[in-house]
């Protein structure tokens, strides 16, 4: 196990002494670095009902575009970026950690220290994921693909059926139908595969039923279950796998832009 | 003692128990397990994590509801900045997994726990070794949930003993400091007035029953820790001897219980 080192991204308040976890950073010697931040910024209000969730979001993102720009060598930035970040929005110090996996340690930080799982029980990760992929579907067709666009077909009633047709992409090249799917909320292996089921059915009607879609690959993006209930992924991955052109994995967030560009390079 | 034969601390995390006088520090350990590190040695005193082991493994043994601690194992590398400052310190020392539940408030949870028959064996193992410190406090609830792969929940409730830093009632015994064998030992109230002696006579007989070597197995201890044998021999001796005491020791100093 590598020795690497992880901080805590929290927000403090001062004046009453109080603190909330927003994200966790973790340094892996070899992988670098890789961070994430709740989406629930509103949660510093709770400690403080003034505080703009704004500016956390754009501190946050100055600190993400930081470790972005940051590689393995750089294993000081954390500690630098604790003596910076002190007001309001802090940086802990380093704490060191033995890990197998940069991503792996990254989500158990996470889970223990901002999020319980609970949380994600509650909230299906499916709905964020499928608005960041299409975000980054669509900024990466602009830069790669000039001139291609991209439409969101979303849900077509089909003999009294609702399926998800998805997010096309088509220009001069080959066109093509992207499925996001999210497991990552879904830890039972019975949920990870009726939702990967879902999708090749999708597929399947896509096939039957819109002839206008029949010439376009259909390609799933799929962010896995976590690591620790990602017992049912192999099964959801040969259902999709059965039905799609091709499934591309996307463990984390901060891999998605250049995965889906290096997808559309290679369609063209 | 090799150090790979006992759980290895991966991460500190930032936490901390409130009041706990030690500074223990919550660690990931390499089995996947979180545990509250309490160091060796203590401030408490030279023989509180030793205090710790034995009684954790005596309660296995006896069956009363203790958690399992054991001997941990941190490494410098590991041991973050803010810890150290307070004395944390690499090597051989007693962990014990972290709890999830709540003070136990005896009007409240009395009612509510599944383990009752479970308290006359805390009652006899306590007064046993003599626990001190467990009036008011270091008693818990311990609420499990279990996620079954079909999917079900199993919510548990269960009455916990915490903290045998104390056991002989003090944190730096030795063989010449050891409390009479025969002395009397107060259970914490609302315990004593859970328990009768219909139920407190089968737990007694079953402490007297446990095999002589099985208790001197439970006082082992890391090299490092450098527990005189001396005081390791009159220990197991006191609670070998005072075992079959046990009605007077319990009787004389807890009159209420019928």
């Amino acid at each position: 196990m590598a020795l690497g080192a992880y901080s805590i991204v929290r927000f403090a308040n001062d004046l009453n002494d109080q603190r909330v976890n927003l994200g966790v950073i973790v340094w892996h010697p070899i992988d670098g670095f890789r961070f994430r931040f709740t989406p629930a910024l509103d949660r510093a209000k709770a400690i403080d009902e003034n505080i703009r969730t704004k500016s956390l979001e754009e501190q946050l993102g100055a600190l993400g575009d930081e470790l972005k720009r940051s590689g393995a060598s750089t294993r000081g930035l954390l500690r630098s970026l604790s003596d910076t970040f002190r007001e309001g929005l802090q940086v802990s110090s380093p704490y060191p950690a033995r890990m197998h996996s940069v991503e792996g340690c990254l989500e158990e930080v996470y889970e223990l220290l901002v999020s319980p799982s609970q949380e994600f029980r509650r909230s299906s990760s499916q709905r964020v994921f499928a608005q960041t992929f299409k975000k980054a579907l669509g900024k990466a067709v602009k830069k790669v693909l000039p001139g291609a666009t991209v439409d969101d077909i979303g849900v077509k009633q089909l003999n009294g059926v609702s399926v998800s047709v998805g997010l096309r992409v088509h220009g001069e090249k080959q066109p093509s139908l992207w499925h996001p799917l999210s497991l990552q909320s879904k830890n039972q292996k019975a949920d990870q595969i009726a939702h990967a089921k879902s999708t090749a059915m999708d597929i399947v009607k896509i096939h039957e039923k819109l002839p206008e879609f029949n010439t376009d690959l259909n390609l799933v993006a799929l962010q896995p279950p976590k690591a620790k209930s990602s017992e049912g992924l192999n099964d959801a991955m040969a259902w999709l796998r059965y039905t799609a052109d091709e499934v591309l994995l996307f463990p984390s967030i901060e891999g998605l832009t250049a995965g889906i560009e290096a997808k559309l390079r290679a369609l063209e | 003692m090799n150090r790979h034969e006992v759980p290895n601390a991966i991460l500190g995390l930032p936490g901390r128990p409130t009041n706990g006088g030690s500074r223990p520090r919550f660690y990931e350990f390499d089995d996947g397990v979180p545990r509250l590190v309490k160091w060796h040695p203590s401030v408490h005193g030279a023989k509180a994590c030793y205090n710790e082991l034995v009684a954790s493994r005596l309660g296995q043994l006896f069956g009363a509801p203790i958690l399992r601690g054991l001997v941990v194992y941190v490494a410098d590398e590991i041991i973050p900045s803010d810890h150290r400052a307070e004395g944390a310190a690499p090597g051989f020392h007693f962990g014990v997994t972290r709890m999830q539940g709540e003070n136990f408030v005896p009007s409240q949870h009395y009612q509510e726990i599944e383990n009752d028959s479970e308290l006359p064996f805390a009652a006899v193992f306590l007064a046993w070794l003599s626990i001190g410190d467990q009036e008011g406090h270091n008693q818990f609830l311990q609420r499990l949930e279990v996620h079954q792969s079909s999917g079900t929940v199993q919510r548990t409730m269960r009455f916990r003993l915490v903290d045998m830093g104390q056991m002989f009632g003090n944190f730096r015994w030795t063989a010449q400091t050891l409390p009479p064998v025969a002395a009397g030992y107060r259970l914490p109230g609302h315990l004593a007035e859970k328990v009768n002696w219909d139920k407190l006579s089968p737990a007694v007989a079953s402490l007297c029953s446990l095999d002589e070597a099985a208790i001197r197995d439970c006082f082992t201890a890391p090299d490092e820790w450098s527990i005189a044998s001396d005081d390791r021999d009159a220990a197991v001796n006191w609670v070998l001897e005072r075992r079959a005491l046990m009605d007077g020791v319990i009787r004389n100093s807890n009159t209420s219980i019928n």
